[in-house]
């Protein structure tokens, strides 16, 4: 069982990878029987990735959200899926070629540092503390999708805007795709966030009885819920749509890879859970 | 013979009858005299390619036709009339594939010309010529596609308006354009725009006489220099013509009205020329400004970048037409290895052995006798990777069985009564090569098992030896019996005839492609007569069409014995009647015997009968029998549609 894991998550590596070829492979001849090869290899890849979480959850006991390392395999998995659903629906596959490197790197530190043996808090074993964390997992998938699709936007309006347009031009489609885009995945992620959090404060009212509130990670999350807030009011308020959306988002989420990793790591207090 | 295109551009005022309505006329008329056909047609050209040695006599056909058509004098034609011959040729047809020169989109075009081409073929107007052609044009297309597609950019002004539009857009349905200008220059532009179903046009009251007409043609609606602060809130687009535009709307207020319209993103294109204070707009967020000079930048720069497509598509086309005059010129058209054929059926055999001479695959050959199996077989192993290595022909029907088995698996010293010395079998030698087994369907069961054991194994046990040696062997077996009868009868073994029948080649009889008769007759002429040395230089006609029509029982071997005497008794430099062999020139011998009806006929079912008895006797050959029946290719391919008359063998190949 411990081998099929080790070799499952690394195949699911390499599935990830070869994909990635192909959609840079996509993104320089735009071939029809590339796009092909790229729905099959995503597909043989979402499979792999899912068995792999699942004989995980099985070997766990709980769903693989218990820690940092769990946390960021099933974040990967799920902005895949996300990822692939809207591909599908908008058929538009260019977006990969700029998804599948962060999914690679989440699914990368996924793998070095996951350890399949380590035992979980008994008290976090809990349907509650699951469907937290999995709130927020989706939460930070539509963060993910509002990135890539925001990094697109800032590429192309500044080719727009140079007046000299050359790949991107090319190969993106319109400003307002991905203006529209990282617009609706903000506003699932940012009311996903809310639920998320206050469904923590009120495990954390039983759990911690009060100390809760300088936790470092509960900041941390409360500082990007502040700034994908602001990205929604400014949108609404002083007209703060396309660039500036664009960065806001940028911001957003490196910020909460940035924390999501940094406080993880160095403040194990008690909400994180190794 | 070589291969050339002519055409013609039908005068415009000729509206009354489109280029296509003449491309049956020519069919009919030419193709007698053309080996190959293929007219393409194009609303007012027409093009015909073909494969033929009598190019004059097609073109000043074609010329009498065009001008008794449209009573136009020699000047008048000659400017519109080109022709190509040889690799130009080549070229212009590859060109038409592509879709090179064509305004209109390439797949479109690419769709239009192969369901041309594939009607055309199956008339049967083409032939291997054009069929390769054909073949090698869409593979080209598609390289080109992929090597275009890479700078599909506007190469006008407008093009690159609508194109930037729509990068920042997206779908132009629920956006709106303001168009400033005072004269009709505006027009493309508008165009192109509602080509792209742009949501409204706002025409600003500038100079109502210059735009009123663009206005209502693409149905504007007009506004005054009032109305222009309001409707700016919900306008996306603006297209400056009209230098006085901006006293009207000066770059300081731009910020007005962006925080009106909550920042939505504007594209502002300013396409006449002075424009001081409006690169200033630049600087606005989300305003796109681009001036005059930044569009015809990108439209040269666009521009440059197509030429170099352009180049490179040059460069594969050139390459493609020098490989396929070299392909011309190299013989294989009609010949493969040895085997001469020009027919339908043998043109597929040797697509086929070309097809699978590379795999390992085992092939069963069957036919006639004397049709030629050891040559396919032959030819199977010359083109495979096993060509350096040895061919080994086994006639399993003319050996005994035990001897048989020894020749085959070997035998060591001593296994009976006679074998003096180890002896190596034919499997071990053929070993990295091929092995052909003739006759197989005359090898005993026993000897089926036998054989069965070692294709299954790839071992080899020697006659009475204890070890076994693995062998690598490429088989082919021919005979020409029929297997799947004999298996039926529990003569021949169902597994082994499934394990030789992974591919079966069947060879049509002489007399099913009676097509081959003359080009076999020329080479064995030829063959004999150098090898006897004596001047004999062909046939004389009236051989010729003996030779056509006699059924041929020994097939090709037959045929090459009898041409094998006569060259050796031929007195002159032709050979007559009287030294072809007498059961040849015997007339109950020939097809062509009238059969006399009794009946009662319409003149219809007259018709139909001598149509079908006479495409039978000419095997099909619907040149041959147009110009007996005296009738064109399009006339005849009607009636034997209106008479459900269709040759059941070429469907049989078809599937």
């Amino acid at each position: 069982m411990k081998e099929l894991l080790l070799i499952l998550r690394w195949s699911v590596f390499l599935f990830y990878f070869v994909s990635f070829v192909y959609y840079l492979l996509y993104f320089s001849n735009k071939n029809s029987r590339t796009a092909l090869l790229i729905r099959a290899w995503l597909r043989i890849s979402i499979s792999v990735h899912t068995l792999y979480l699942i004989l995980l959850s099985f070997r766990l006991n709980h769903l693989p959200v218990g820690n940092l390392y769990q946390v960021l395999t099933t974040l990967a998995w799920l902005s895949v899926l996300v990822y692939f659903v809207l591909e599908i629906r908008l058929k538009e596959m260019i977006m990969g070629v700029f998804l599948l490197p962060i999914i690679l790197i989440l699914h990368a530190i996924s793998c070095i540092f996951l350890d399949i043996e380590q035992p979980l808090a008994e008290v976090l074993t809990t349907i509650l503390f699951e469907a937290h964390v999995l709130i927020l997992i989706s939460a930070y998938a539509a963060f993910a999708i509002s990135f890539i699709t925001s990094i697109m936007y800032i590429l192309l309006s500044r080719e727009i805007e140079s007046k000299k347009p050359g790949i991107f031009f090319q190969r993106l489609p319109s400003l307002e795709f991905f203006d529209k885009l990282s617009n609706q995945a903000i506003n699932i992620g940012l009311i996903l966030v809310s639920l998320g959090i206050l469904l923590g404060v009120y495990m954390g009212i039983d759990i911690w009885e009060g100390e809760w509130i300088l936790d470092p990670k509960l900041l941390a999350v409360l500082v990007s819920w502040a700034i994908y807030l602001a990205h929604f009011v400014t949108r609404k308020t002083v007209g703060w749509q396309g660039r500036r959306a664009a960065i806001v988002s940028v911001i957003g989420f490196n910020w909460l890879l940035f924390s999501f990793i940094v406080v993880s790591l160095f403040f194990s207090k008690f909400h994180s859970f190794q | 013979m070589s291969i050339f295109v002519f055409g013609f551009k039908l005068p415009q005022e000729q509206k009354a009858a489109p280029a296509f309505s003449l491309s049956s006329k020519f069919i009919e008329k030419f193709s007698a005299s053309a080996d190959e056909l293929f007219v393409l047609t194009s609303d007012y050209t027409v093009e015909i390619f073909a494969i033929s040695d009598k190019r004059e006599e097609l073109v000043s056909q074609f010329m009498d036709t065009i001008q008794h058509e449209w009573h136009l004098t020699q000047e008048n034609f000659k400017k519109d009339f080109f022709q190509k011959v040889g690799s130009e040729a080549v070229s212009h047809f590859f060109k038409r594939v592509i879709g090179v020169g064509q305004p209109a989109d390439i797949n479109e075009s690419l769709r239009e010309f192969c369901d041309v081409f594939e009607l055309a073929r199956e008339r049967s107007l083409t032939g291997p010529f054009l069929n390769r052609l054909y073949q090698k044009g869409i593979w080209l297309s598609e390289k080109v596609r992929i090597e275009l597609s890479l700078q599909e950019n506007g190469t006008t002004t407008e093009s690159v308006v609508t194109e930037l539009a729509q990068k920042i857009f997206g779908k132009l349905d629920d956006h709106s354009a303001l168009i400033a200008a005072s004269s009709a220059e505006c027009e493309k532009f508008v165009e192109k725009l509602s080509e792209k179903n742009i949501g409204h046009l706002y025409f600003l009251e500038l100079d109502r006489e210059g735009i009123e007409g663009v206005c209502e043609k693409f149905r504007g609606h007009s506004i005054t220099i009032e109305q222009m602060g309001q409707a700016l809130q919900s306008i996306d687009l603006i297209l400056v013509f009209d230098s006085g535009f901006e006293k009207l709307l000066p770059a300081g207020k731009v910020s007005r009205i962006m925080n009106q319209r909550n920042n939505a993103p504007l594209f502002w294109a300013t396409l006449s020329f002075a424009h001081e204070q409006q690169s200033k707009l630049s600087n606005h967020y989300n305003v796109y400004y681009y001036d005059r000079a930044d569009l015809e930048n990108i439209v040269a720069s666009n521009l440059k970048k197509q030429q170099k497509g352009q180049r490179i598509v040059e460069k594969l086309l050139e390459n493609e037409v020098e490989s396929f005059i070299k392909w011309v010129h190299s013989e294989e058209l009609f010949r493969f290895g040895n085997i001469i054929g020009r027919s339908r059926a043998m043109q597929r055999i040797l697509d086929l052995v070309a097809q699978i001479a590379q795999t390992d695959i085992s092939v069963l050959i069957d036919g006639e006798s004397g049709t030629g199996k050891e040559l396919v077989a032959m030819a199977i192993h010359e083109h495979s990777r096993r060509a350096k290595n040895s061919f080994i022909v086994v006639n399993c029907g003319a050996m005994a069985e035990s001897l048989l088995e020894s020749e085959l698996f070997g035998h060591v010293r001593g296994a009976f009564t006679g074998a003096i010395s180890n002896k190596k079998g034919l499997f071990e030698v053929a070993n990295h090569g091929t092995i052909f087994l003739d006759e197989i369907g005359e090898t005993s069961q026993a000897m089926q098992v036998k054989l069965l054991r070692f294709f299954q194994e790839g071992e080899v046990k020697p006659v009475g030896s204890n070890n076994t040696l693995t062998v690598d062997v490429r088989l082919i077996a021919a005979t020409n019996r029929n297997l799947e009868k004999l298996v039926q009868e529990g003569e021949f073994r169902q597994d082994l005839f499934y394990r030789l029948n992974v591919i079966q080649i069947t060879i049509p009889p002489l007399r099913d492609r009676r097509e081959d008769v003359l080009p076999l007759v020329e080479f064995f002429s030829k063959k004999y007569a150098n090898k006897i040395q004596k001047p004999v230089k062909g046939v004389h006609d009236d051989v010729e069409e003996v030779l056509y029509q006699y059924h041929w029982p020994g097939n090709v071997r037959e045929l090459e014995n009898a041409i094998e005497r006569a060259v050796a008794l031929a007195r002159g430099s032709q050979i007559g009647l009287t030294d072809l062999p007498p059961q040849i020139v015997a007339t109950e011998n020939r097809l062509a015997a009238t059969e006399v009806d009794d009946k009662e006929l319409s003149l219809q079912e007259l018709e139909k009968n001598h149509i079908a008895k006479t495409l039978k006797q000419y095997n099909w050959e619907y040149e041959r029998v147009t110009r007996i029946l005296g009738i064109g290719r399009t006339t005849l391919w009607r009636k034997m549609k209106a008479y459900n008359i269709s040759n059941s063998q070429e469907q049989k190949l078809d599937n």
